[in-house]
């Protein structure tokens, strides 16, 4: 039914849009939650149908007390939850479907009865597509006995094999492999309170003892964190989080405590929070390293290496939780001619930031490279620098001038600021009239421009030396 | 590629130089030269929207891995960062460029983390007036002379230590090394070298009588 067709009968019809990722993030959760059941949980969201959740069951039923048992254990959790669910359990995933899907709510078949008890269900049980489907209702085959019932050859050669195999799946005839959630446990842990708390003091301490339990935990699995969240459920039943990052994957407790101590003022307590959780949301693996204050193993670290390496991590943690991870940032050389792209700018988070040494520059380069500012002047000059200009509103006589240094663009790359074409570079030594001091500049002009166009300003400062 | 010499800036203190505009080359030529010479880490705090510094034009100052640069988008970032800086000890030199001038509390709270620290604090901006800095230089260059070195005037304006220096330096353009020439200006000591020494304001303690003081001086 079109939505304008459901709308015409019901005026106030809510609407929502299909969020498949989000749909997608939720059954993995549920997955989650339902490896609680059996280690082998397994998610199929197919586009257009509602998500099936699949618990391989097998020698994990008796610890529930039965079959029966179970499936009310897990009806009652996920009710608990306000969902909906239809189940049903049987040897195989196709007959445990058909019998969720289209048989009555909580089917059981006993071992060895799952042919008897999907026979009678429709051939859409099969997960088959639509259009396969509607052929096979229009030729008679209502059900899946009827499906069955036909010699195999003309099936597949009629409705195609994997309507064959859909149907020897859910039979268990052919093998029917699931391919089951990994079993990640997120690095995470969490402290209900007996009574809700307030102060920064308290939040901090609570936050302690979870870094103690987190940091023990990563160094076991030899991990160190580089993004951890810290969430707050208020006795409101309000929430709030807050997060930092680390330079260098870390799991020292005093560090990361640090590092939150600036953050937990921002958390708001409302009437008082009553659990919190930490979570280690970016892990990375870190080797256990031997802890010597004052021996320091790689001596000729540049940085200092040792305790002052560490040192620098810690502080550049601590700045650029403040002014971000992408506002820290170490320089390497770049293998390009073109002066503003002659050089990288790397998150000092980076783990390959820093260089191999900086390449001797061809030919001198200005300590502040400026988005290139026109020069204006009264006499329009063509192959040397003009003798008078004005820069910055400043009238300037040039003194000296060095050049030209050709630099032409990169064809390969379409950068707007160069499609003036090639551009002579000069070094030139201004002086103003009356005035003691110089400047040096790096100015160009754009020779490929065709002089008639704007004669009077092709020329530009693009760096300052002094 | 750098090599040592001056001009030398006292451990654990902050100076001022002056520059005229954003990203003034000058200013950022002596800040390079005194990160060169003290070697270390340098924390280069710019903010976002000045002119780039240009790691190829500081060949023969200071070698551009050794310095961090932090781009920070309002003032109050960038002082936090340089107190935070040179209070940790994990960097030798902090470089803070401003486009505001500092104020008397500013600099007086800069000043106290670089005593805690023992780092150099250089900030970088417009004529801050009375504040708590060790010394201030103004920079600029002169019309160059016969060669193509470009030449450097680097003029103490203010020195609480004793008289103001007056240096002048050029830097080859090939290579942009350094050379101090002869500098002019009555200053009994041109380098000022570090080390521990008396003196009766820039004292860490800062709380000596001037009798503690002028007995100091008799026996020295």
């Amino acid at each position: 039914m079109a939505l304008a067709d459901a709308r015409a009968i019901l005026p106030n019809l809510g609407m929502a849009a299909q969020d498949t990722e989000r749909d997608e993030a939720f059954l993995r959760a549920l997955g989650r939650w339902a490896q609680r059941f059996t280690p082998s949980v397994a998610i199929e969201a197919r586009a257009g149908s509602d998500g099936t959740l699949i618990l391989n069951a097998g020698g994990c039923a008796h610890l529930f007390g039965g079959e029966i048992r179970m499936l009310c254990e897990i009806g009652d959790g996920l009710a608990r939850f306000g969902l909906t669910t239809r189940m049903g359990l049987a040897d195989t995933r196709g007959g445990a479907v058909a019998l969720a899907r289209f048989g009555e709510a909580g089917r059981i078949a006993p071992p060895g009865g799952t042919r008897q008890m999907i026979e009678p269900l429709p051939v859409a049980a099969l997960g088959l597509e639509a259009g396969r489907c509607a052929d096979l209702v229009r030729l008679g085959m209502r059900t899946i006995h009827d499906l069955a019932a036909l010699p195999r050859a003309s099936v597949a050669k009629r409705f195609g094999v994997e309507t064959l195999r859909l149907l020897d799946r859910a039979l268990g005839v052919e093998a029917d492999p699931l391919a089951p959630l990994a079993q990640t446990a997120p690095h995470a842990v969490r402290m209900s309170l007996p009574e809700p708390i307030g102060t920064t003091g308290a939040v901090a301490g609570i936050l302690d003892a979870l870094l103690a339990r987190l940091c023990a935990r990563l160094e076991r699995e030899g991990l160190g964190a580089r993004h951890l969240d810290l969430s707050i459920r208020r006795a409101d039943g309000g929430s709030d989080r807050t997060g930092v990052g680390l330079m260098r994957p870390g799991r020292d407790a005093r560090t990361i405590a640090d590092l939150f101590a600036r953050k937990l003022d921002d958390l708001d307590a409302g009437f008082g929070i009553d659990s919190l959780r930490l979570h280690a949301t970016r892990v990375e693996p870190l080797a256990a390293a031997q802890i010597a204050p004052g021996s320091d193993p790689q001596g000729s670290d540049p940085q200092g290496g040792g305790a002052k390496g560490e040192k620098l991590d810690a502080l550049l943690g601590r700045i650029a939780n403040r002014v971000g991870f992408d506002a820290v940032i170490r320089l390497a050389p770049a293998e390009s001619h073109i002066p503003e792209r002659s050089w990288l700018r790397f998150s000092a988070a980076h783990p390959e930031a820093g260089s191999d040494g900086w390449p001797v520059p061809r030919a001198p380069r200005p300590v502040t490279i400026l988005t290139p500012e026109a020069l204006t002047m009264e006499v329009a000059a063509t192959r040397r620098p003009p003798a008078r200009f004005v820069w910055r509103r400043q009238l300037f006589e040039t003194v000296r001038a060095t050049g030209p240094e050709r630099i032409t663009p990169e064809w390969w790359l379409d950068d707007p600021a160069w499609r003036t074409g090639l551009r002579d570079y000069w070094r030139i030594e201004a002086v103003r009239p009356a005035a003691s001091c110089a400047r040096r500049l790096w100015v160009y002009h754009t020779p490929e421009v065709p002089p008639e166009s704007s004669a009077l300003s092709r020329w530009y400062v693009h760096g300052v030396f002094a | 590629m750098t090599e040592r010499g001056g001009p030398y800036l006292r451990d654990g203190r902050m100076h001022e130089v002056v520059a005229g505009e954003a990203g003034d080359a000058a200013a950022r030529v002596f800040a390079a030269r005194v990160a060169g010479g003290r070697g270390g880490v340098c924390l280069w705090i710019a903010g976002a929207r000045m002119p780039p510094l240009c790691p190829h034009g500081l060949a023969g100052l200071v070698d551009p891995d050794a310095l961090i640069v932090v781009e920070v988008a309002a003032p109050l970032d960038g002082l936090w960062t340089a107190e935070e800086g040179l209070r940790s000890g994990a960097v030798g030199m902090v470089v803070l460029e401003s486009e505001r001038p500092l104020d008397l509390l500013q600099s007086r709270r800069l000043q106290l983390a670089a005593e805690a620290g023992g780092a150099t604090g250089l900030f970088l901006g417009p004529d801050s007036g009375n504040t708590a800095a060790e010394t201030r230089w103004q920079c600029r260059a002169l019309p160059a002379t016969g060669s193509r070195a470009i030449r450097f005037d680097w003029r103490q304006v203010k020195n609480r230590r004793g008289p103001s220096i007056h240096r002048e330096a050029q830097r080859d353009e090939a290579t942009g090394r350094m050379h101090m020439v002869a500098a002019s200006g009555g200053g009994a000591s041109l380098e000022e070298r570090p080390g521990p020494g008396p003196s009766l304001r820039g004292d860490s303690r800062g709380r000596r009588t001037l009798d503690a003081l002028l007995a100091e001086r008799g026996g020295a």
